[in-house]
């Protein structure tokens, strides 16, 4: 389904080049759960980016069932990911100036949706046990709301692939354990979907755990 | 969720940042607005006080003073009746009308007066006093231009008046009121002078000028009463405004340069020197405003770009594509534009309502149609302003999205 095919990335610093992912080589099939792990500074997040068509990689290819994402322009990859990713991240990245509800709206308008009514978005929000918080800004939120809000907000287009990077990082151990129980049921629904962790509990829940350093896989 | 309803969204939670670029803007369409609302109306006082006066330019021979004119001793001072021809042939823009005249001066019964030879339909469309007081013509539009009010219909006896004092025969004569009193001659009187018999057809109103102690009659009879032809003492001009401060008199100059050119509206060639000086004014700060406000926006917009990268990268995880961004930069100039706009054209004409009568000494209304062009300019400036930056918004990395807080 998703594949990067031999991906390099490199970024210039004023000190010289930095290899960030080298020669990565990762297939990842339709329904799978795969935990990425490794050190800060490994090339997890480069490469969920690449795989997420956010980076484009200095070599190599990203296939998405077979056509090489970084082909596209620009516009038609935005379009690739609106449909078929939602991103969960560490931090939430919810916009601040927008509520619960508009949020999560934002994220279904984004997907190409016109119609964009409480009926799309308040028995996500109740599943999300956020519904009574739908008029609130983010920082009205504590962080294991906030990253309900994220949740719902990459689940309300009803992504094919989930792409989550330490999403429990900044919750205490119950939320975090509440929003993997969420992450969990999307995969027992046919999602495919990638967490990167450095919670071994975490890693246990994915059928694949892939271990990187140094921007090389190491372990499958 | 709409783009239109984050942009709000988005103005309102940054409203620091947007107050005062909204100040720049707006203060600048605001001065815009007002200086250009008083040179308009006091453009218009120019036109009124020009129309009032009626003549305001004078062509007289190259000897002649402008104490000759009023007191009209010209004695020998002529200038040829081919002067008006070559004017009327000229490419000079700006000449509203032309009254030549030639003056005689006449004895009444031992009392010393003036006969003053017109061609009527010319002296009656300079002497706005003339037609106003007699309530035969509309007040006048622009640069001395009388017209018809319409939809009205004249009396008959008005309509009369206004026929027999256009055809003004050989044998008839208009009296200056201050004449008409001391000698007592009313309408329809007769009165003979140098051996003729006139018909005096109208008593003129009071115009506080020369005129009133002047007898007129047309300009060829006067001549021929005068034993000359083809000359004359002097030819009124009535010159738009604008144009005798586009250079009118010196074109005149150069057409006829054995002719004296004088204005005699020395008081309203200073009004219609500030309307110059005001629109020039405008003209440099509307490039200021331009600068100053486009560079107002342009710096709120790329801080705003700064401030938002991370945003920008949610967006685009999101789903949001390139146009989306750019779309959404535009917007935001677009609400900073209009609101800018409005509250300029505002400002401005209450600033125009205030200082009009102070700076100027005129009234000053709200122009409506510069609202428009003050919608026009912010916006296009807000929109020009901010094109950069929300190109540069559109090429947003969307890993920093990655990077944590």
């Amino acid at each position: 389904m998703l594949q990067a095919e031999y991906i390099t990335k490199t970024f210039k610093r004023k000190h010289g080049e930095v290899i960030a992912l080298d020669q990565v080589s990762l297939k990842i099939e339709k329904g799978e759960f795969i935990a990425i792990t490794g050190p800060s500074g490994s090339g997890k997040s480069t490469l969920l980016l690449a795989l997420g068509g956010m980076s484009s990689p200095s070599k190599g290819a990203v296939l998405f069932e077979k056509n090489s994402v970084y082909n596209w322009d620009v516009n038609k990859r935005a379009k690739w990911r609106a449909s078929q990713i939602g991103f969960v991240f560490q931090s939430f990245n919810l916009i601040p100036y927008l509520t619960v509800y508009e949020n999560v709206g934002a994220g279904l308008a984004l997907a190409g949706e016109k119609n964009i009514s409480d009926a799309l978005i308040i028995p996500l929000l109740e599943q999300m046990k956020i519904a009574d918080r739908k008029d609130h800004l983010p920082s009205e939120l504590s962080v294991g709301q906030q990253q309900r809000v994220a949740l719902a907000r990459a689940l309300i287009k009803n992504p094919n692939i989930i792409f989550a990077d330490e999403p429990t990082g900044n919750l205490d151990p119950e939320t975090g354990k509440e929003i993997m129980q969420i992450i969990t049921k999307q995969h027992q629904e046919g999602r495919t979907v990638v967490v990167i962790t450095h919670d071994p509990q975490v890693a246990h829940a994915a059928g694949r755990i892939i271990r990187i350093a140094e921007g090389r896989i190491v372990e499958y | 969720m709409k783009i239109r309803q984050i942009v709000i969204k988005e103005l309102f939670q940054r409203r620091n940042q947007l107050i005062s670029s909204l100040i720049a803007v707006s203060l600048g369409i605001a001065v815009m607005v007002a200086i250009q609302s008083i040179t308009y109306y006091s453009e218009k006082a120019v036109a009124g006080e020009l129309d009032a006066l009626g003549a305001n330019v004078l062509i007289l021979a190259k000897d002649a003073t402008v104490q000759d004119y009023y007191s009209a001793d010209f004695q020998q001072s002529e200038i040829p009746e081919d002067y008006v021809t070559i004017l009327a042939e000229s490419d000079i823009q700006g000449i509203d009308n032309m009254s030549p005249k030639f003056s005689l001066p006449i004895d009444l019964n031992g009392r010393q007066a003036t006969l003053t030879g017109i061609l009527p339909k010319n002296e009656f469309k300079s002497k706005y006093i003339w037609q106003g007081a007699l309530g035969i013509f509309s007040q006048p539009e622009g640069c001395g231009t009388p017209v018809n009010i319409p939809g009205v219909t004249y009396a008959a006896e008005t309509t009369v008046r206004r026929q027999v004092i256009e055809d003004l025969s050989p044998l008839e004569m208009l009296a200056g009121a201050d004449i008409a009193k001391i000698l007592g001659i009313a309408e329809n009187d007769s009165l003979v002078v140098l051996g003729k018999k006139f018909i005096i057809i109208a008593v003129l109103p009071l115009t506080g000028t020369v005129d009133d102690g002047r007898l007129f009659a047309h300009l060829h009879t006067v001549q021929e009463l005068a034993g000359k032809s083809d000359v004359l003492h002097s030819i009124e001009i009535v010159g738009c405004c604008s144009a005798i401060s586009g250079g009118l008199i010196q074109k005149i100059n150069k057409l006829l340069p054995d002719a004296k050119v004088v204005t005699i509206t020395q008081i309203v060639q200073t009004q219609i020197k500030t309307n110059t000086v005001m629109k020039r004014i405008s003209i440099i700060l509307l490039i200021v405003i331009l600068l100053v406000g486009g560079a107002s926006i342009a710096n709120y917009m790329f801080s705003n770009v700064q401030e938002r990268q991370r945003e920008i990268g949610i967006y685009l995880a999101l789903g949001a594509n390139q146009y989306w961004i750019i779309r959404m930069f535009l917007m935001k100039a677009l609400i900073i534009g209009i609101s800018g706009g409005i509250i300029g054209y505002l400002l401005g004409s209450v600033l125009a309502i205030i200082l009009g009568p102070q700076i100027a000494g005129i009234n000053v209304l709200p122009l409506p149609w510069y609202a428009v062009y003050s919608l026009l300019i912010s916006v296009i400036i807000a929109l020009i302003a901010s094109a950069i930056p929300a190109l540069k918004a559109a090429k947003v990395d969307p890993s920093i999205i990655m990077k944590e807080i």
